[in-house]
């Protein structure tokens, strides 16, 4: 037998199937065209309720990628009106994917369980007993596994802003961290100091090096590309030196 | 030891593992209907991605998420196998037919709302940081353009 045969049986032979047919009765609480909620009859709390795409679906990753953000999203909904209801402290989230996890369905589904502090639900509590070195190896490879999942998932999502910054090794430096008061501080200052337009223009390395050692300049300077600004002024000034005198060379003539 | 982070979720690896192959995933808000429904797909999404990363790097039988929201939303992403000797498995409750129905309808009425009242309230982050960012943009142009506006306003 293939696999979609093997599939197919398995769909005939699956209870919630079933459910969602309507064949076999279950206390739905929720339903949409994709996903039902029905009521745990083996509750580990009171409220204990199942999730479950209409679909079957062996194991979530098998899950398409639509139907599980549906899932997902309305998860969130679900959980408010348990807590709700039931005016639990909390819920827990509960996916098990395969037999060795505790999977007992041939359908996917999860729980959504209401929680308290300090209630009965001490299964929850995992133990301290794993081997960290061992986990820790780990962390090359699933860096890069998880980073590529979420490389791909964030733009299908339209979450790219989620995305942090670049480290700040990575920026651009100067721009980024000059902001426009400051900026503008500094050119009325050097509008109105002379030396400074002077040193600036002329003497580029001193000023660089008062920035580089007092603290006062450093805040004056922070983030400002003092060779930039040099660049500009000296531009700016030998335009206005031109200006002020357009053409010396034919006044010159004119003279003669 | 973090292995993925962004502005809504971080996933680490446990000082104290509960066993070869254990990441924790943290949102940055404090229960689960803080978050929108983006938000909380998303870091389902991010816990089932992680669950098959340790799946295939692991060589499981099986994964588990169990994400709680009492103290903060933080979900536990398991690999498996048949002798890792955990169990998490509850101790079913005995109740009544009548209480059944009873938490049936309580939550069932909740439920109905669901679609309709939600719809306002879980949509509103993508837009607004979106306008922010803009706006950050934005700031960040200025200086540039202010600073070479105001060169051009001081040239005779």
């Amino acid at each position: 037998m293939d696999d979609a045969a093997a599939l197919e049986q398995q769909k005939q032979q699956c209870i919630f199937c079933k459910i969602v047919k309507g064949d076999v009765p279950a206390k739905k609480v929720y339903e949409d065209d994709v996903m039902l909620a029905i009521m745990d009859i083996n509750p580990a709390a009171k409220g204990h309720v199942l999730l479950l795409p209409k679909e079957h679906y062996p194991i979530l990753p098998l899950v398409p990628f639509e139907h599980m953000q549906h899932l997902f999203e309305k998860t969130r909904a679900i959980a408010k009106a348990l807590k709700e209801a039931m005016l639990c402290q909390g819920v827990t989230v509960f996916i098990a994917n395969g037999a060795a996890a505790g999977q007992q369905s041939p359908h996917f589904l999860y729980h959504l369980i209401p929680r308290e502090h300090n209630d009965a639900l001490t299964c929850f509590d995992l133990p301290a007993t794993g081997d960290k070195e061992a986990n820790g190896a780990l962390e090359q490879a699933l860096r890069r596994r998880v980073g590529a999942f979420m490389n791909a998932y964030l733009p299908q999502t339209e979450r790219d802003d989620l995305r942090l910054e670049p480290a700040p090794e990575e920026r651009p430096r100067r721009q980024e961290q000059v902001s426009g008061d400051q900026l503008d501080k500094l050119i009325t200052l050097i509008n109105e100091n002379d030396d400074l337009k002077d040193a600036l223009i002329n003497r580029a390395d001193e000023v660089k090096e008062a920035v580089r050692t007092n603290k006062k300049w450093q805040a004056l300077f922070k983030g400002v590309d003092v060779d930039k600004l040099s660049q500009n002024l000296q531009v700016m000034a030998a335009a206005q030196a031109k200006k002020q005198d357009p053409n010396p060379d034919t006044n010159e003539e004119q003279q003669e | 030891m973090i292995i993925y982070e962004d502005k809504l979720v971080t996933a680490t690896l446990p000082e104290k593992p509960a066993t070869k192959g254990h990441v924790h995933a943290l949102a940055a808000k404090t229960s689960i209907e803080a978050l929108s429904e983006q938000e909380c797909a998303h870091l389902l999404s991010l816990a089932s991605f992680t669950a098959n990363a340790l799946f295939e790097q692991v060589g499981a039988s099986g994964t588990n998420i169990i994400l709680t929201d009492l103290e903060g939303v933080r979900a536990s992403i398991l690999a498996r196998t048949d002798d890792d000797g955990l169990s998490l498995q509850w101790q079913p409750q005995q109740l009544s037919q009548e209480e059944m129905d009873s938490i049936a309808a309580r939550i069932k009425d909740r439920c109905d709302y669901i679609g309709h009242e939600e719809e306002s309230q879980t949509q509103p982050a993508p837009k607004p940081q979106r306008q922010e960012r803009a706006e950050e943009k934005e700031e960040e142009k200025k200086p540039v353009k202010n600073y070479l506006l105001k060169q051009l306003d001081r040239t005779p």
